[in-house]
């Protein structure tokens, strides 16, 4: 006897009673004592085998595994999809405990918008079948249909969750698959090599392939399984085109990107319903101070890079905000959690050289770097990519060299006009920018070849020496020769992963890209860029990529040297900068080299987009004199950038901060030098005194002393006289 | 800085994103296909929670429910019931 029944995949678990029919042909032979003319009767007999829901043929339901493993390979008709939130089941209300570990808790918990199956993923001619299918239509083929069995299904798990060396091994397969469409773009499919990288690609992930059916010419017209996991019938480099995509694009940009980190549809103003991604909607005080974004529970800490940050301190950190405490910094010390070094400045006092009064030794206990420290900057002193970078000698935007002259008071007295002891340029470590930097003597559009030739300004009686951003000194070198060859056309960070990309790097010095935009790559380890305020002397088409305005307006801002420019006021005779406007503005890269996804494919449209490259500003920082009632208030500007979506406004943050000598200090320096000058000039203009009256007594005095050495004579004379008459 | 500064919402590039790129690959796109074995991973958790949650339903009433809830359909014979799993 023997029994035939179709049952269900033979792996797939079964969790309800499972009713299968079993049509059972019984021969019975016919023998005396019933002799008869048939010599056999068949009956057809059905039987209803009822299987307990936890039963299965060949696997235990207990293990999820094996459940997923089924599930994946031959589930057709319904995903593991939540587009809109599903009520809960029948008797499963969200408040009923009994729901604990159901589906729609665990899904609900982590939500999914798009079918993730790769079964799914492959029959939808919408979707990857769809590429699929044209593939096979350009082969004279019909896609008919695809499956996996339960061990193709497990392989697949095992195999691309996998890495070889340290590339995932989808992108193993990518790389695989684009050697092979080489030969295809030449005309080679039939050549050895491309034969032998097909035989490759089924050697290393044969055991993956499921069934793909086709039709055609080929095949008679007949439906043909013409690529699984035994053999590959030719299609089969198709079939794992299909899977590289499903694997490095599909999942990645639909499923992680657009469920995990999104959670959904896009809203209008270019943020999600998740706020994960490339634009994000916070508060002022999260983009200072930082805020939990859902990459660092979507993504396993093991896949991020070692040394990454598992959360975000903002643009100041945690430690500038407000409601921060020295115990909390203390705590976070002693628990180890950070280092007291991050607070550690340390510059020479000028005790022993008084010019080196606020020469940086270390910064952050940093005294020089070089290339693979994580503090390295990216160039050396001198701005040369590659080279060490030295802190220590460095002079603080704070001080200049004092004068060590001896000034007359008969010179200074009335205006306190000195030369300086430092010249018509001025260079100091910007340490926002991790290099060293120059301010020029002059006014815009004209700088002073000579200190001697430099205005004086008045700062609160105080005669200072004013200087500002040269822009000729912020304009691409090499080796500090002008040069516009230098800039590349990525990041150094993007070329350096070549051959995977063919861009080229910037070779200029300080790595800068473009005029005015100092580049912070390497030092940030984001591609973020130093500019003055509202993108100032950059180069054309930066500025013009984006829009700058007031909240509300329509009016473009525009960089004014008089309003905006960096201007730093030096006392020539202390060195110190008594007064100074800083107005640098933090900005990304935000470029199409890096951001070539097809969600955001959108924002690099335009015609006046600097060549898919925007230099998309973030925050300013304000260092000027201003009121102190005003020195907490935030402004507020918009900057337009068009996306795919429409208008994406990104807002942003004027840090302000309070510079400038105050009323006390400034006395205090004018007491210090301006008195002891007047004493000076009394005591000088005492001594001049002095001396002319002393210079008239003397030669009065001589006068008289000659006078009185005439009077023997005289007498001489009037005795001969008296005599000569006697 | 006042707390309706402090409270106000704003729109920006999210620099996690933007550095987490740049760190890991050449691009986007390379970033996901160097990320695949994870995200894979994540689709396996993802699909192993559910299974997980349809096995702790402790009768087969309830996983027949819920199979027919998920599936948006009447879930009554075996192969249904294999081919929601």
């Amino acid at each position: 006897m023997s029994a035939h029944a179709k049952l269900p995949h033979p792996t797939a678990p079964l969790t309800t009673p499972l009713t299968v029919p079993l049509t059972v042909p019984l021969t019975v032979p016919l023998a005396a004592p019933f002799p008869h003319p048939l010599t056999a009767l068949t009956l057809t007999l059905t039987l209803t085998l009822a299987l307990a829901p936890t039963l299965t043929p060949t696997l235990t339901l207990t293990n999820p595994g094996p459940l997923l493993h089924s599930r994946f390979a031959s589930n057709i008709h319904t995903n593991l999809e939540a587009t809109v939130a599903r009520a809960p089941p029948l008797g499963c209300a969200s408040a009923n405990s009994s729901c604990v570990g159901s589906p729609y808790v665990s899904v609900s918990a982590s939500p999914v918008c798009t079918p993730l199956e790769l079964n799914t993923y492959l029959n939808d001619l919408t979707s990857g079948g769809g590429d699929l299918a044209t593939m096979l239509a350009g082969r004279g083929l019909t896609f008919v249909s695809f499956s996996m069995t339960y061990a193709e299904a497990t392989a697949f798990f095992a195999v691309f969750t996998a890495k070889t060396g340290n590339l995932a091994n989808g992108l193993v397969l990518g790389q695989m698959l684009q050697q092979y469409n080489t030969f295809l773009a030449a005309g080679e499919r039939a050549s050895a090599d491309a034969t032998t990288t097909a035989a490759k690609i089924f050697s290393d992930f044969g055991a993956t392939f499921g069934s793909l059916t086709v039709s055609g010419a080929a095949t008679g017209g007949a439906n043909m399984t013409l690529c699984n996991s035994m053999a590959d019938g030719g299609v089969c480099p198709a079939l794992a085109l299909a899977y590289a995509t499903y694997l490095t694009s599909y999942l990645p940009e639909k499923f992680f990107v657009g469920c995990s980190l999104l959670g959904g549809p896009m809203k209008e103003d270019g943020t999600s319903p998740r706020n994960g991604g490339l634009f994000v909607r916070h508060t002022v005080r999260e983009m200072l101070h930082g805020w939990d974004d859902p990459i660092f529970a979507a993504v396993p800490p093991s896949a991020f890079p070692p040394g990454t940050p598992s959360s975000y301190g903002g643009l100041l950190g945690k430690y500038a905000a407000q409601e921060r405490t020295l115990d909390d910094l203390r705590a976070d010390i002693t628990e180890g959690t950070y280092s007291m070094e991050r607070f550690a400045l340390e510059q020479k006092s000028g005790g022993e050289d008084l010019e080196d009064a606020s020469v940086w030794i270390a910064r952050q206990g940093v005294t020089s770097s070089v290339v693979g420290d994580s503090s390295y900057t990216g160039w050396g002193t001198s701005g040369r990519p590659g080279e060490p970078f030295n802190v220590t000698g460095l002079r603080s935007i704070k001080q200049q060299a004092p004068q060590d002259k001896v000034n007359s008071p008969l010179n200074m007295v009335g205006n306190y006009e000195a030369k300086p002891n430092f010249g018509s340029v001025v260079d100091f470590y910007l340490t926002q920018a991790a290099r060293k930097m120059s301010l020029s003597c002059g006014t815009a559009g004209s700088f002073s070849d000579s200190v001697d030739d430099c205005a004086y300004h008045d700062v609160k009686g105080i005669k200072a020496l004013k200087y500002i951003i040269d822009p000729r000194l912020y304009g691409t070198t090499l080796d500090g020769v002008p040069s516009s060859a230098c800039r590349g056309t990525a990041s150094a960070m993007h070329a350096s992963f070549a051959p995977a990309t063919s861009s080229s790097g910037p070779s200029c010095d300080w790595l800068m890209r473009h005029e005015g935009v100092l580049n912070l790559e390497v030092t940030r380890k984001v591609p973020s860029a130093l500019s003055i305020g509202y993108l100032g002397h950059t180069q054309s088409g930066i500025r013009e990529a984006v829009s700058i305005t007031e909240v509300g307006s329509s009016t473009q801002i525009y960089f004014d040297e008089a309003e905006d420019g960096i201007a730093v006021f030096y006392d020539p005779i202390t060195g110190l900068a008594i007064k100074g406007r800083e107005y640098l503005q933090a900005n990304f890269y935000v470029e199409a080299t890096l951001l070539d996804s097809q969600r955001y494919a959108n924002i690099f449209t335009a015609d006046t987009d600097n060549d898919d490259s925007f230099v998309w500003p973030c925050a300013q920082w304000r260092l000027e004199p201003m009121a102190q009632a005003q020195a907490n208030r935030l402004q507020h500007c918009f900057f337009h950038h068009y996306t795919y979506l429409c208008v994406c406004e990104c807002t942003d943050v004027f840090v302000r901060r309070y510079v400038e000598i105050s009323d006390d200090d400034a006395r205090s320096i004018k007491e210090a030098y301006q008195t002891p000058f007047i004493i000076g000039l009394v005591l000088d203009i005492f001594g001049i005194v002095s001396f002319v009256m002393c210079s008239l007594l003397g030669l009065m005095c001589f006068l008289m002393m000659r006078a009185r050495e005439k009077k023997p004579a005289d007498a001489s004379l009037e005795l001969g006289s008296t005599v000569e008459k006697m | 800085m006042n707390e309706a500064d402090a409270s106000l919402e704003i729109v920006n590039v999210n620099p996690i994103w933007l550095g987490l790129v740049f760190t890991l690959a050449p691009s986007e796109k390379a970033a996901f296909a160097g990320l695949s074995d994870v995200v894979l991973g994540i689709v396996q958790g993802i699909m192993t929670q559910f299974g997980s949650g349809i096995l702790a339903l402790p009768t087969e009433e309830r996983q027949r429910n819920v199979s027919s809830a998920w599936a948006g359909r009447a879930i009554s014979t075996g192969s249904e019931v294999g081919i929601v799993q």
